[in-house]
């Protein structure tokens, strides 16, 4: 118990007291008919499946042949580029895209003859917020597969070449078989934050035309925030928790299983062929992937006359630095906090987890996996209210400290279940012999140096979500900070990249600067984590095989 | 060694800290902390805040700047825990009913009087339809209306205006347009004639706008039918036009207004409207693109909120008109403050309210943050100043004479948002883009979704 003792501590406070707090005490059936009455409940349903399903699939799917190109053709270019859409804050990168899809305005559209907004009509909006969500999602299971194919053992290669195999042979005969379980962590992580995804079908269709976009999540902020009807948005949490942790459980067992995930697949092609094949490929994946960058990039350094033209000025013309400037001015005292903030919170998160995730790896006090997942997998308006209550009590609002102790809430959450997959791979001769030799402590003297590659990518991860973290910096901090004595306020990046966001009006110059600034230190902390993964085999990556 | 050093450093850190701490909590100051959403208006309250602050020895505002978007999430927590952390909040119209149960209500406390009702009405009152009587939760702090700019330079051209006159015995110029036909009449005459690529943009956006772009053309029909009005052709507060002015007997909530004809009119103009900008299935005008639109000089002019027209280069704004909408009314799109029943210094932070309200931050709200005040008396004290400009002189007039009949407005009931607004837009989105053609069934499936809901 004793390792899992400081985790469970921690989601007990600032996890289910929070949750029973919420929705025990704020339960009523009235609430819950109110909430059901007159909204298509069926059809919110399916939009949440319907998204969450096919971008975990296709963000998998183009994750896995991204990594694999990166792997064979050694682009630590494409690496770069694929990691690209984690690095914009989620708000400013839905509303480039919002513009980009304009039916003849857009860049999208445009290049792709469009004439019409698809997220406009009733019948492809929700396919268009799907769009978009593979497009933000990409990066997380290209980082895991990466890091999966970077860690077949050296002898496994060489042997494939000594035997003369094809790269395509090489990798759906040994790397892909190898990496399943890779696989299905990525699709299950995609699957359950799309689940939760809250950002992109509020800003680009607000749910709509009708409800033909509305999806779980929508409602749950709908009737907690604006409705005040809390035993309502506890029950549509409830079935978007369930939502989420019924497949996760599932997929579970079968990532403990011995069998191998993904079939061997026969693909007889020559290198010839095969490397300029996926040459091709890769780089049309990555147009997707790199163009709405470049789009923002233009937004940035341009008058916003030049982004509403039809057809759409996709050269680099009027440009003016004016816009970024400003926003690289005026978002220090932020960036400092969110630095200091993700820093801590990161390291905090993997501290707490690493150990609970060892417990679990080992087959003691399984219960945690499926509770963390349950946790993580809840709307952030679920807890709002309750943690809000005591941070403020504790007099931590407007600190750094509010939000080290709020954000692993969902960060911890997600390395307790990423990480239990590394310690579960670990031979269990190291554990033997510790026991033979007597040594005490031994998740500290012998795992954690042996999972080092592990514990340093959940911490590069677990740093990019608290980045990214919006919905408790804004409810627990007040002001930016300044370099007082006490140094006051915490506000961070994400509040700063919002600011942009007027009554009525959007300064489109200074949303596409904010946003490029504030990904700046997140552009290079994913190159670092890309590099450290192509440089190792055994030494660097995540073990997720 | 190296730990003792480590303890020393940590007891020194904590004991500076907590002289700090001691020092601050032991002065007398009382803080009021006061949440805004930033902007010009935040600035002028830390501006306003600087000012009593001056005049109060041991009181300290706390303006507190929020990015707008996400303004209501943070309000709304920190309410709803019952926390004392907000003294004051600024809402919207649209937000007003989900704030209003944690707000103070301020009719026995506040004079109203000298106010613009008006911009009162959408959102600083609501109804209660226990009592049946309504209640001021919040104060408007400025004027802001959806009205109509218009670009100087074209409709000044009186060749343009004699031939306009010749073909539709309409005056060009759009302060004197009586009814929305002239607008569609402008539209028509401008595209044909390739002086501009669209007509008037209008708001179209399926996720929001259209509930403020329908009313504002809605109110036209809606104010010449007393059978909606039922005599008071503003609303009642909270429902407004887009519901009858009177509740019904057997109902405790007044009953949808525009399954009638008057609104069948308004719909079928609302569209024409539509027709002369880009098709909203390729691309919805709406509060992200209007303003630049307008500014590229596709469009003659816009329906617009006059908080937008703050945006405009000065190279645009030099030739920007403003009028009412056409009929000579507006609707109302202010921000409002109110004090958190939470507060622990209520009487404070009312007092702090009127000094927002006073003549004297009135004045420097238009003079020194170019924002339009909210009360009578000081629109008269400024427009008796010879010093304004006449362009100054006409925008100042325009906005003070028809405020005040500002109430073509949208409901903000708290189902506004999660369903009145998706059922309504969603219906008239498919009349606009010809997916249903039959006004009619539209405007009456709409109605029957709302009836449905609130009954």
């Amino acid at each position: 118990m004793r390792y899992s003792l400081p985790y469970l501590v921690y989601i007990f406070i600032l996890g289910l007291v929070p949750f029973i707090w919420t929705f025990l005490i704020g339960l009523n059936p009235s609430g819950i008919s109110q909430a059901v009455k007159g909204l298509p409940v069926g059809l919110v349903m399916y939009n949440t499946i319907i998204f969450s399903v096919v971008t975990a699939l296709a963000s998998s799917g183009l994750g896995l042949l991204l990594a694999i190109s990166a792997d064979a053709l050694e682009g630590r270019v494409t690496s770069a580029l694929v990691m690209l859409p984690y690095s914009i804050p989620f708000t400013s990168s839905a509303l480039i895209w919002g513009i980009s899809l304009y039916g003849g305005y857009g860049w999208f559209t445009y290049l792709l003859g469009l004439k019409f907004d698809p997220l406009n009509l009733a019948s492809t909006a929700i396919w268009g917020i799907t769009l978009v969500g593979v497009w933000s999602t990409v990066p997380l299971p290209f980082l895991i597969m990466y890091s999966a194919l970077r860690s077949v053992p050296k002898e496994m290669r060489e042997a494939a070449k000594v035997m003369g195999l094809s790269l395509s042979r090489y990798y759906g005969e040994i790397a892909l078989p190898y990496v399943g379980k890779a696989f299905l962590v990525a699709l299950l992580l995609s699957f359950t934050l799309s689940v939760g995804n809250f950002d992109l079908p509020f800003i680009l269709t607000g749910g709509g035309p009708g409800f033909s976009s509305t999806t779980l999540p929508l409602i749950v902020y709908e009737q907690m925030s604006l409705l005040n009807n809390l035993s309502g948005g506890a029950f549509y949490a409830g079935l978007l928790s369930l939502l989420a942790l019924i497949p996760a459980l599932l997929l579970t067992r079968i990532v403990r299983s011995k069998r191998a995930i993904l079939p061997s697949l026969k693909v007889k092609m020559p290198d010839t062929l095969f490397k300029p094949l996926l040459g091709v490929v890769t780089a049309l994946v990555l147009l997707f992937l790199v163009f709405p960058v470049y789009w923002m990039f233009l937004v940035a350094f341009r008058k916003a006359t030049l982004d509403f033209r039809a057809p759409p000025v996709l050269a680099p013309v009027g440009l003016t630095s004016s816009y970024f400037v400003q926003s690289l001015i005026q978002s220090t005292p932020y960036m400092i906090s969110s630095i200091i903030v993700s820093v801590l919170a990161a390291l905090f998160s993997v501290m707490l987890a690493s150990p609970a995730a060892y417990e679990v790896s080992v087959g003691r006090r399984r219960w945690i996996l499926p509770l963390s997942i349950f946790l993580y997998a809840m709307p952030v308006t679920s807890f709002a209210v309750p943690i809000y209550i005591i941070i403020y009590n504790a007099g931590l609002v407007n600190t750094f400290w509010s939000l080290v102790l709020s954000i692993p809430i969902f960060t911890a959450t997600f390395a307790v279940w990423t990480l239990t997959n590394s310690f579960a791979d670990l031979p269990r001769s190291y554990s033997e012999a510790a026991e033979v030799f007597n040594i005490k402590n031994k998740f500290f003297r012998l795992i954690v140096p042996l999972t080092g590659p592990a514990l340093i990518s959940t911490f590069v991860l677990t740093f990019i979500f608290s980045w990214h973290a919006l919905f408790f910096p804004l409810i627990l901090t007040d002001t930016p900070l300044s370099l007082t004595f006490p140094p006051q306020g915490a506000e961070t990046v994400t509040i700063f990249a919002l600011n942009a966001l007027g009554d009525k009006y959007v300064n489109w110059g200074q949303l596409g600067s904010a946003a490029l600034v504030t990904a700046l230190p997140v552009i290079i902390i994913n190159y670092i984590a890309v590099y450290r993964i192509s440089k190792g085999l055994r030494e660097g990556g995540v073990k997720f095989t | 060694m190296a730990l003792a050093t480590i303890i020393v450093v940590v007891v020194i850190v904590a004991a500076v800290a907590s002289f700090a701490y001691l020092l601050n909590s032991s002065s007398k100051v009382v803080t009021l902390n006061f949440v805004y959403f930033s902007g010009n208006l935040c600035t002028f309250l830390q501006y306003a805040a600087q000012q009593f602050d001056n005049q109060h020895p041991g009181v300290k505002i706390n303006v507190i700047g929020e990015p707008f978007s996400e303004y209501i999430d943070k309000q709304l927590t920190v309410l709803q825990a019952h926390s004392s952390q907000y003294d004051l909040v600024g809402f919207t119209s649209t937000s007003a009913q989900s704030v209003s149960p944690y707000l103070l209500p301020l009719n026995n406390s506040f004079n109203f009087s000298d106010l613009l009702q008006a911009q009162e009405f959408f959102g600083g009152v609501i109804y209660n339809s226990t009592t049946g009587e309504q209640e001021n939760i919040g104060v408007a702090l400025t004027t802001a209306v959806y009205l109509m700019i218009y670009n100087k330079s074209i409709f000044d051209n009186q060749t343009l205006a004699s031939e306009f006159q010749q073909q539709y015995h309409v005056n060009f110029s759009p302060l004197t347009w009586q009814n929305w036909t002239d607008v569609i009449y402008a539209d028509q005459f401008l595209t044909s004639h390739h002086i501009t690529k669209y007509g008037f943009l209008i708001d179209d956006h399926e996720s929001h706008g259209i509930i403020d772009a329908y009313p504002a053309v809605y109110y036209w029909y809606y104010s010449r039918d007393a059978n909606l009005t039922g005599g008071n052709p503003n609303g009642i507060a909270g429902y407004n036009i887009m519901f009858t002015g009177y509740v019904p007997k057997g109902f405790n909530y007044p009953l949808p207004s525009f399954n009638s004809s008057a609104g069948v009119e308004a719909l079928e103009t609302y569209a024409k409207l539509v027709s002369y900008e880009p098709s909203p299935l390729q691309l919805q005008v709406d509060y992200d693109n209007i303003i630049t639109l307008y500014e590229e000089g596709v469009s003659p002019g816009a329906f617009v909120f006059s908080t937008q027209i703050a945006h405009f280069p000065s190279n645009v704004s030099s030739v920007t008109g403003v009028a009412p909408l056409p009929g000579g009314y507006m609707e109302t799109g202010t921000d409002f403050l109110g004090i958190s029943k939470f507060s622990h210094h209520k009487a404070l932070a009312l007092e702090f309210l009127q000094f927002l309200l006073s003549k004297q931050m009135q004045e420097v709200l238009y003079y020194k943050f170019h924002d339009f005040p909210v009360l009578r008396s000081v629109y008269t004290d400024i427009l008796s100043n010879s010093s304004l400009t006449q362009s100054q002189r006409q925008e100042l007039q325009t906005i003070y004479q028809y405020a005040q009949v500002a109430y073509a407005n949208p409901p903000n009931i708290p189902p506004t948002y999660s369903y009145l607004i998706p059922t309504f837009n969603g219906q008239v989105y498919n009349y606009l883009t010809g997916q249903n053609t039959n006004a009619t069934q539209v405007l009456q499936s709409a109605a029957e979704s709302w009836v449905k809901y609130l009954g």
